[in-house]
């Protein structure tokens, strides 16, 4: 695993040489306090979890990544996001989903665990083991009925997202032409996850229904994977004003990693440490993590991978997810970060930006730690 | 039935006497009546709809349905969120209802078969849904419910749904994405977009977004009430501009404060008129076919309901609730279009106008979209 990680590294930083040179020029390999901090990926994604076989070679692979990760936590998105409808079917599939998700940890209870509090993130740390956090990207699994809420926490889910990026009974997602906020529905749903101690997230929302969603929460609120749009003013990214609005009421922002980033072309690490230094600058060192919404593995980056990945990125061009002058050569992970330990260089690195530690491992983290202690409790 | 209709009618503008400044004119019948392709933009029976329907009341609804004179009404299938399985079922099950009760009902599919219904003395039934949900992601279920029988589609209900925002929300939404989608489908396919029940922005939207003529099919003037659930000048402007008709209704939203009566209806009526011009207005009251009975526990029910109703606020802050009805007190009638016809005959309206807002309009632009 190192040999193949420490090569990636250094050939795609020799690669992004030029566009890396914010950075110093050789970050030091590990950083020394990672093995105590509690890093949570506000977005992550496990294959192995769909696999209907458990003796497929890439399923040992995974987990020999996740382990590597050095990660205490991982959002894990248990149900279809943002294109589901609220039928009897679609319902039942997602509860036998997460049971399969809950079967797979207890499957692999050496490298995984399920996080329903915060001592189980200690634990998760102290164990060596990757914390799994149940949530949902878009309120769809709720229909209509928001006593499914505490129905849901029951069988583990800790944070619901209000949308994805289209339209749903709670709000707009960012793609919607409406720009509407919170519907009435939705001001109940923010009140019952708030009673049932279940995380509100404001990714992907609009940008009204990021306002809304903000006011509306007693308890601190997540944008769990989002980026600055005072970098790149794109839908998918969160405003000052929103992020100052987020940060006033005790939540957390993560940065992710895909090409929102930038408006051009594709991102590298120097611009995730941009969109974070941008929000720190916004929100303070409290209010600020990393939610990649990438897979935890790294991508295998073969000849079949770019072709496939090309195709993917055109029709993400076409479906206005990209803007269509962007280049075909994007990706929905960070090249130079694209190693199982991403989140141990990325603190080299900000380390190197001569951030403290003690911040280095909030960024990490500590924050979103300390809103999930906080809602759960 | 005759006797009983007079009588009711009788004793209703008796009692409301002094309310009502049109009734010395007022011949018993227009004379058009009989020939004019009337049509109520929304109403029910529960014969078609119900859970329980008793023996008793089928026979009155069926009688009620006849005296009627309607050429056709816009009857809605199914609930107002009901997803897709639901939706098929309770569609099917109207339709069987329907069929068996043949010398009653016609099921209307295209516009011979409004007049159909009209010179056969049956009651034409215009299958919609009142809000898009049972449509849900899947637009081909467009094409699905038209072949079943579906031939108007109101885009929201009150609250938010995929497409669009009803009138009770907070957000005053337009049309989503997905909204614009499932207008242009209906274009495509033929079946009537209805923007009643939206907010006053997913109105818009979905008047500039349709290439068909557009319908509000139940509906007042907020010019005259200033309701979330009625529509404003500019938006009854652009409807008629695109060839649409908006019908207004028969309930509480009519007035800011006590029950509307036929005299509310008729100054909705020609604001309408004055804004739309006469070619772009109708009536879905919005009311059960069959005249109400106003027994004492009727009145009782129906307070505890308006109580209830009037305290959501959807008739405006501080709405009495005392009074108000689900009607039109001096219209509740069976042939409550054809003594509308005489009122609005003896302010001076043409035989040829009449007959436009009774349903001319509205067969006009089903004619237009179902090609």
């Amino acid at each position: 695993m190192p040999n193949r990680r420490d090569f990636l590294m250094t050939s795609t930083l020799a690669a992004a040489g030029s566009v890396l040179r914010g950075v110093s020029a050789k970050p030091a390999p590990h950083w020394a306090p990672y093995r105590d901090t509690i890093a949570i990926d506000g977005e992550g994604g496990l294959g192995l979890f769909y696999a209907e076989k458990d003796d497929d070679p890439a399923v040992a692979k995974e987990l020999a990544a996740a382990r590597a990760s050095g990660l205490s936590g991982v959002f894990f998105s248990v149900a279809p996001s943002g294109r589901f409808w609220m039928n009897d079917a679609a319902f039942q599939k997602t509860k036998d989903f997460i049971g399969q998700c809950k079967a797979k940890i207890d499957a692999h209870s050496d490298t995984f665990l399920q996080v329903l509090s915060a001592d189980d993130l200690k634990r998760a740390n102290r164990e060596r083991r990757v914390g799994m956090i149940f949530r949902f990207q878009g309120a769809e699994p709720l229909g209509e009925d928001s006593d499914r809420i505490p129905m849901f926490r029951e069988l583990g889910v800790r944070v619901i997202q209000l949308t994805h990026n289209r339209r749903n009974l709670v709000g707009d997602g960012c793609t919607e032409p409406s720009q509407a906020g919170l519907s009435h529905f939705g001001y109940e749903v923010v009140e019952r996850l708030n009673k049932e101690k279940v995380v509100v997230d404001l990714a992907h929302g609009a940008p009204q229904t990021i306002a809304d969603g903000i006011k509306a929460s007693k308890a601190p609120m997540l944008i769990s994977h989002t980026g600055a749009r005072a970098l790149s003013d794109l839908p998918r990214n969160t405003s000052d004003g929103n992020l100052r609005a987020l940060a006033d009421k005790g939540g957390v922002a993560g940065v992710i990693f895909w090409p929102y980033l930038r408006t051009d072309t594709q991102p590298m690490a120097i611009d995730v440490i941009r969109h974070v230094e941008h929000m720190i600058d916004v929100c303070g060192e409290d209010h600020v993590g990393l939610g990649t919404d990438s897979q935890v593995p790294p991508v295998e980056r073969t000849e079949a991978f770019e072709k496939e990945n090309r195709e993917w990125i055109k029709g993400a061009k076409e479906d206005g997810i990209f803007d269509k002058n962007r280049p075909d050569e994007l990706y929905t992970f960070i090249p130079d970060l694209n190693m199982a330990n991403r989140f141990e260089v990325l603190a080299t690195m900000l380390s190197a930006r001569r951030h403290s530690d003690a911040r280095i491992a909030k960024i990490l983290g500590g924050n979103f730690a300390r809103v999930l202690g906080e809602v759960w409790s | 039935m005759i006797d009983r209709r007079t009588f009711v009618r009788a004793s209703a503008l008796a009692a409301l006497a002094p309310m009502l400044p049109l009734r010395a004119a007022v011949p018993a019948t227009w004379p058009r009546y009989r020939d004019t392709l009337a049509i109520d933009g929304e109403a029910g029976l529960e014969l078609l709809r119900g859970d329980e329907v008793d023996a008793r009341l089928v026979e009155r609804e069926l009688a009620e349905a006849r005296a009627s004179g309607l050429a056709a009404i816009l009857l809605q299938v199914t609930g107002v969120h009901a997803p897709f399985d639901q939706a098929v079922d309770d569609l099917m099950r109207c339709r069987a209802r329907a069929d068996a009760h043949k010398d009653a009902f016609l099921i209307v599919e295209t516009a011979a078969d409004l007049e159909r219904a009209k010179r056969e003395g049956r009651l034409g039934l215009i299958l919609r849904f009142q809000g898009a949900e049972p449509i849900g992601y899947d637009l081909d279920h467009v094409a699905t419910f038209r072949k079943l029988g579906i031939r108007v589609v109101e885009i929201t209900h009150n609250m938010r749904n995929l497409y669009g925002d009803g009138s009770t929300e907070p957000g005053n939404a337009g049309l989503s994405a997905l909204g614009r989608q499932l207008v242009e489908r209906l274009n495509a396919e033929r079946v009537v977009v209805d923007v009643a029940h939206g907010s006053q922005r997913t109105m818009k939207e979905g008047i500039e977004a349709s290439k068909a003529p557009v319908i509000i099919s139940h509906t007042g003037c907020r010019a005259l009430s200033d309701l979330p659930r009625l529509t404003g000048d500019a938006e009854l402007r652009a409807m008629a501009d695109r060839g649409g008709v908006a019908g207004i209704m028969f309930w509480p939203y009519l007035a800011l404060q006590g029950q509307p009566m036929a005299i509310d209806v008729i100054r909705h009526i020609e604001h309408a008129l004055d804004v739309c011009g006469e070619d772009h207005v109708g009536i879905g009251t919005d009311g059960s076919i069959a005249s109400t009975e106003r027994t004492p526990a009727f009145e009782k029910e129906n307070l505890a309901m308006m109580k209830d109703t009037a305290a959501s606020g959807i008739f405006g802050a501080n709405r009495k609730p005392d009074g108000l009805y689900f009607f039109i007190p001096d219209l509740n009638a069976a042939d409550r279009f054809d003594l509308l016809a005489t009122k609005l005959l003896a302010r001076g309206h043409s035989d040829a106008r009449i007959a436009k807002i009774l349903g001319g309009n509205f067969a006009r632009v089903f004619a237009d979209v179902w090609g």
